[in-house]
Parts: C-alpha cells; structure tokens; sequence
C-alpha cells in the first residue's frame, strides 16, 4: 500500500463539493430516481468523509460507521425504489412536483 | 513537493469524481446520469484505497457500483417513459433555481470554513494492516458486534418492505 501524505483537508474539501453537488441535484432535478442517486452521492460524499477521518485518527471504527452506511443505504434503496414503482403504478408519473397529496 | 503518483491519482479521481457528479445532475436521460453515477463511485473507490481502506473500497464497488446501480438501471427501465418537462416560465419557477443554488452554496461556504477551522494538523502513525479484511473485521467483532446484528435486522426490514410495497394490491 501507498503510505497517505496528500492532506486531510484536501479530502474533505472534496467531501464537501461531491456533498453540495448531491444536494444541489436533490434540490434542482424533478425525476424521483434522479433526486435518489443525487441521495446517494451525498451519502458518499459523508463515506468519504469518515474514510478520511479513520485515516487521520489511524481507528478502524470509520470504516465500520462506512459499512453501516452503506447497509442503510442498500436498504433504502431497496425500499425507496419500491415506492417509487407503487407511486408510479399508481399516478404513472415519477416526477416529484405532480405528487402534491396524501391519498392514494 | 513534485508530482509524485499519490498526488496524481488523488488529482485524477478527485476531478474525474466531480465532473461525473455534476453530469448526474446536469445530464437529461436518467440511464446516462445513472453511468456517471457509477464512474463517480469507482473513483471514490480508489480514493478510499489511496486512504488505505482496502475493505471499504471493495465493498464500495461491490455494494454501489455493483448491486445498488443495478437496481437503479432496472428501476429506470421499469418506470421512465418521457422527459421532465420544461421548467415553467413562471415567476416563481425562475427564482427558485438562484434560490436553491445560493442555499447550497452557502452550506458548502460554511463547511469549508468549519474544515479551515478544525485541528487536523499532524494524522496519526497507521497501525500495520489499517483498513485490511482482518482489522476491520477485528474492529467489528470486538467492538460493534451488536451494530452488525441490526444492520442484518435492518436489511432482513428493507427485503420485505420492497416485497410488501411493490405487491399488487387485490381490486377493493
């Protein structure tokens, strides 16, 4: 392995942008799958983040917290995409703007 | 400092990461956001492994690149079926990008200061085989054994909740 010397700041500087263009993303795009992954680009972006403080701290417990993230991430993946095929059996549409009401 | 390998690639991934990042939300076709999507997790694959998280990398591109993406494809596939419309001319349709644009702006302006800010002069020595199978999972076992029991409760939730949410309901 390559012994690390780039900076922490740098990483996280770089955390931070990925971090802003998934929320961005969320914000901007109307299509819920698209809105979805820019979810999960932010989730990296925090992934990024703890590889980058386990690395700084030289404690292998930020690589556990990356695991959990990711099995929570595959879980709402999983749930979420489903509901996003129910809505659009439902309504035919997966655009966030057209779903405004509560009931089925 | 000169150019050696390890700035290179962390200069390659970093920018090849942030420009796939930006296509997912700039390009139109959600199967074409959805590649860059995977191109921007396989260079935060390698950038955990330039951190020496050799683990986490693989399970990155297992777990994202892999199964997560595949789902998403097929989830496209099953549902797409027209472009998005065309943002309105209204008023409030032309202010609200500024708006949502300057709001994350200035989350990401106070982030930065905050890493400006933080003691992180001086990372610690890494203990010999950091972020390998074995100390990862050594870490896990000793350490966070009842997170890794919820963590198969919660997918054990998530598999049937997908099953439950996606049955067709019988006609009432």
């Amino acid at each position: 392995m390559i012994t690390p010397t780039i900076p922490v700041e740098h990483y996280l500087y770089l955390s931070v942008i990925l971090f802003s263009i998934g929320a961005a993303g969320v914000l901007i795009r109307r299509n819920a799958i698209v809105v979805f992954m820019c979810i999960e680009l932010m989730l990296n972006a925090a992934n990024l983040a703890l590889v980058t403080f386990a690395r700084h701290h030289g404690d292998s417990a930020g690589h556990i917290y990356v695991f959990l993230v990711m099995a929570v991430a595959a879980a709402e993946v999983a749930v979420g995409l489903a509901i996003i095929i129910a809505v659009f059996r439902a309504r035919n549409s997966v655009n966030v703007d057209e779903l405004q009401d509560l009931h089925g | 400092m000169g150019l050696t390998p390890e700035i290179f690639l962390f200069a390659l991934f970093s920018v090849v990461s942030i420009v796939s990042a930006i296509l997912v939300v700039a390009l139109p076709d959600p199967v074409k956001s959805a590649m860059s999507l995977i191109v921007s997790f396989f260079c935060l694959a390698c950038l955990f492994l330039l951190q020496s998280a050799e683990l986490i990398a693989v399970l990155e591109v297992l777990v994202y690149a892999g199964a997560i993406m595949v789902l998403f494809v097929f989830v496209i596939m099953l549902v797409e079926k027209r472009d998005e419309p065309v943002v309105r001319g209204t008023l409030a349709a032309r202010v609200a990008l500024p708006v949502k644009l300057g709001a994350v702006l200035v989350v990401a302006y106070g982030l930065f200061s905050a890493i400006r800010k933080a003691p992180l002069a001086g990372s610690a020595e890494l203990p010999e085989g950091f972020g390998s199978v074995v100390s990862v999972g050594h870490e896990f076992f000793d350490n966070f054994l009842f997170h890794f029991e919820i963590t198969s409760i919660l997918l054990l939730a998530g598999i049937v909740g997908a099953v439950v949410v996606t049955k067709k309901r019988k006609a009432s």
